[in-house]
C-alpha cells in the first residue's frame, strides 16, 4: 500500500492534528497499512510490543483471559483511537489481547523506528509523547468512571 | 368511573394490569388508567408518587408512551422496602398514585435541531417517553442520537425496543456496557465515549441526559468538550423527595426545589449545586 495512502489516513486521525509538516512526515515514514479480519488478534498479552496502531475503520476489543472465569471484554476502541503505549514503555510487553471485532483497517507503526526518531529529535519526541499522554489520560478518566460500577444501587458499589 | 384527584396529597387507587421483568432487579408495572376521564396525560420526564399501601410512597418516573393514556407504565428497581413492595405486587392488585409531577424534557426546544439522548442504567426510564415522542414525530427533529450505557449486556433495559430502534435508518443508537464476555459484539466502555462518535451540530443541538450523577457530570463535560453550550444540556436528577409538590422543603437546595423545579433541569441552572458534596 502506498505512502500517500498512509499519509492520507494519518491526516484523518485526531492524533495527527496540529503535528506540523516535518513531524507528520516523520511519523508517516514509520507507518504502513494492515487489514484485520473479524476475530484476528492484533496483539496478545505478554507478547513483545513493538508496534502501535491507529484505527482507520472498524473496531477492536481489549480482552483479558482468565482460565477460571473466561474472557472479559474490558474496552472497545473504534475509528481514530490509538492502541498501545507498551512499545514506548519497558518492559515492552502487551498487557491485554487486542482482537478485531469487525473488518478493521489499521495504520500500524514501527515502534522501534519511532523511538529512534523521537530520541534523535526531541521536538518530534515531545509532540508524539504529548499526544499519547492526552490519549492515555482520557482513557484513564474513562476507566476511573467504569470501575465505579455506577449503575449499581449505591450500596452495592465499590468505594 | 374513578374521579380525577385534585388534592395533591391524596393518592388515588389504581390497579395493576400487567407486569414485566426487565432484569434481575428491575420490573415494569403497567397500571390501568382507562377508567379515568381522559386517561392519564403526562409529559415525558415527569414522575408520579407511588404508594405501596401500609409501607410507603416513592417518586418513580413515568416510562411509557405519552400517547397511550389508558395505561401508565413505571419501571422500578428494587433498592429498599418500598420499591421491593411495589415490584412484588401482582396483576389485579392495587397501589396509590399521585401525579404527574415535575418538569419535562424540552422536546419543543429540540424541534428542528439535532438531538442527543444520553442515558445510563436506570436513566433510560425517564427518557423513554421522550424517545417515543421523538420517534413518533421524527420529521420534527434533525439527527437523533441515542446513547445508552448499562452495566453488562444482561442489565440492558427494554432490549427488544432497543433492537427495534437500532434497526431504524433515521436514528443512530449506540449501546455500551461496562464489561462483557466474548459473546458481546457491541461497545465496551463508559457511555461518555459514545458522545464522541455522535454526529451533531454543537451550535444548535439539544442534549437530554439521565443516569447516576457521576455519569451525568462526565457526560456534561464531554458534551461541553464537543462544543455544546450549558443552556442546551438538560439533566434529570433523582435526589430524594417526600411531598413531591414543593410543600415540605425536603428536596430544597438554595432556591431550587427538585420536585417542582425539576426533576428535569437545564444544566446551567443546576450547575451551582450539582457537584457540591453537601447537597
Ligand atoms: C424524580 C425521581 C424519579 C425517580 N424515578 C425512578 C424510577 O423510574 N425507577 C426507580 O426504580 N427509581 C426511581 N427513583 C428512585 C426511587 O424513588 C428510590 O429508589 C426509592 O425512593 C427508594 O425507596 P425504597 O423505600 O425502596 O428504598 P430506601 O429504603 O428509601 O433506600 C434504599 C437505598 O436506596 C437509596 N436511595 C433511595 N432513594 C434514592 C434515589 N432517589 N437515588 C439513589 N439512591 C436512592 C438509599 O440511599 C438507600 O441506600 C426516582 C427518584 C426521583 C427523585
Ligand atoms: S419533596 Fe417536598 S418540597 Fe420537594
Amino acid at each position: 500500500m502506498s505512502d500517500t495512502m498512509v499519509a492520507r489516513w494519518l491526516s484523518e486521525t485526531p492524533c495527527a492534528q496540529g503535528l506540523g509538516a516535518k513531524n507528520f512526515a516523520k511519523l508517516a515514514s514509520c507507518g504502513w497499512i494492515e487489514h484485520f479480519q473479524p476475530g484476528a488478534f492484533l496483539a496478545r498479552e505478554g507478547q513483545h510490543a513493538s508496534t502501535f496502531f491507529l484505527i482507520h475503520a472498524g473496531s477492536v476489543a481489549l480482552e483479558l483471559h482468565d482460565a477460571a472465569t473466561g474472557t472479559a471484554l474490558t474496552e472497545t476502541l473504534g475509528v481514530g483511537d490509538a492502541i498501545g503505549v507498551s512499545w514506548l514503555i519497558p518492559p515492552h510487553r502487551y498487557h491485554v489481547d487486542v482482537r478485531a471485532l469487525e473488518p478493521t483497517d489499521m495504520l500500524v507503526f514501527d515502534g522501534d523506528r519511532l523511538k529512534k526518531l523521537m530520541d534523535e529529535d526531541p521536538d518530534f519526541g515531545f509532540a508524539i509523547t504529548r499526544r499519547l499522554l492526552a490519549r492515555v489520560y482520557s482513557r484513564l478518566e474513562e476507566l476511573r468512571v467504569q470501575r465505579l460500577d455506577l449503575y449499581q444501587p449505591a450500596e452495592g458499589r465499590q468505594p | 368511573m374513578t374521579p380525577v384527584r385534585t388534592e395533591p396529597w391524596v393518592p388515588e387507587t389504581v390497579a395493576i394490569k400487567r407486569i414485566a421483568r426487565e432484569s434481575a432487579d428491575t420490573t415494569t408495572l403497567v397500571l390501568d388508567t382507562s377508567a379515568r376521564p381522559g386517561g392519564f396525560a403526562f409529559k415525558p420526564g415527569q414522575f408520579n408518587m407511588l404508594y405501596a399501601f401500609g409501607i410507603g410512597e416513592v417518586p418513580i418516573s413515568i416510562s411509557g408512551d405519552p400517547a397511550e393514556t389508558g395505561e401508565l407504565v413505571h419501571t422500578i428497581r428494587v433498592v429498599g422496602k418500598v420499591t421491593e413492595a411495589l415490584t412484588g405486587l401482582t396483576p389485579g392488585s392495587t397501589l396509590g398514585l399521585r401525579g404527574p409531577f415535575g418538569t419535562h424534557w424540552p422536546l419543543e426546544k429540540a424541534r428542528d435541531r439535532d438531538v442527543l439522548i444520553v442515558a445510563g442504567g436506570l436513566g433510560l426510564v425517564p427518557l423513554r417517553p421522550a424517545i417515543y415522542e421523538i420517534l413518533k414525530n421524527r420529521s420534527a427533529y434533525r439527527r437523533v442520537n441515542i446513547m445508552y450505557g448499562a452495566r453488562t449486556p444482561h442489565d440492558i433495559l427494554f432490549a427488544n425496543e432497543i433492537s427495534e430502534w437500532r434497526g431504524r435508518l433515521d436514528v443512530s443508537l449506540r449501546v455500551t456496557v461496562d464489561s462483557a464476555g466474548p459473546d458481546w459484539f457491541g461497545h465496551v466502555g463508559v457511555v461518555t465515549t459514545l458522545v464522541k462518535l455522535a454526529r451533531f451540530d454543537p451550535e444548535t443541538a439539544v442534549a437530554m441526559v439521565c443516569g447516576p450523577e457521576i455519569m451525568m457530570r462526565f457526560a456534561v463535560r464531554e458534551l461541553e468538550t464537543q462544543g455544546l453550550a450549558d443552556e442546551r444540556i438538560y439533566l434529570s436528577t433523582e435526589r430524594n423527595l417526600q411531598c413531591g409538590v414543593g410543600l415540605c422543603g425536603h428536596c430544597q437546595h438554595g432556591n431550587v426545589f427538585v420536585c417542582k423545579d425539576g426533576p428535569v433541569f437545564r444544566y446551567d441552572r443546576l450547575a451551582p449545586f450539582f457537584s457540591k458534596r453537601e447537597v
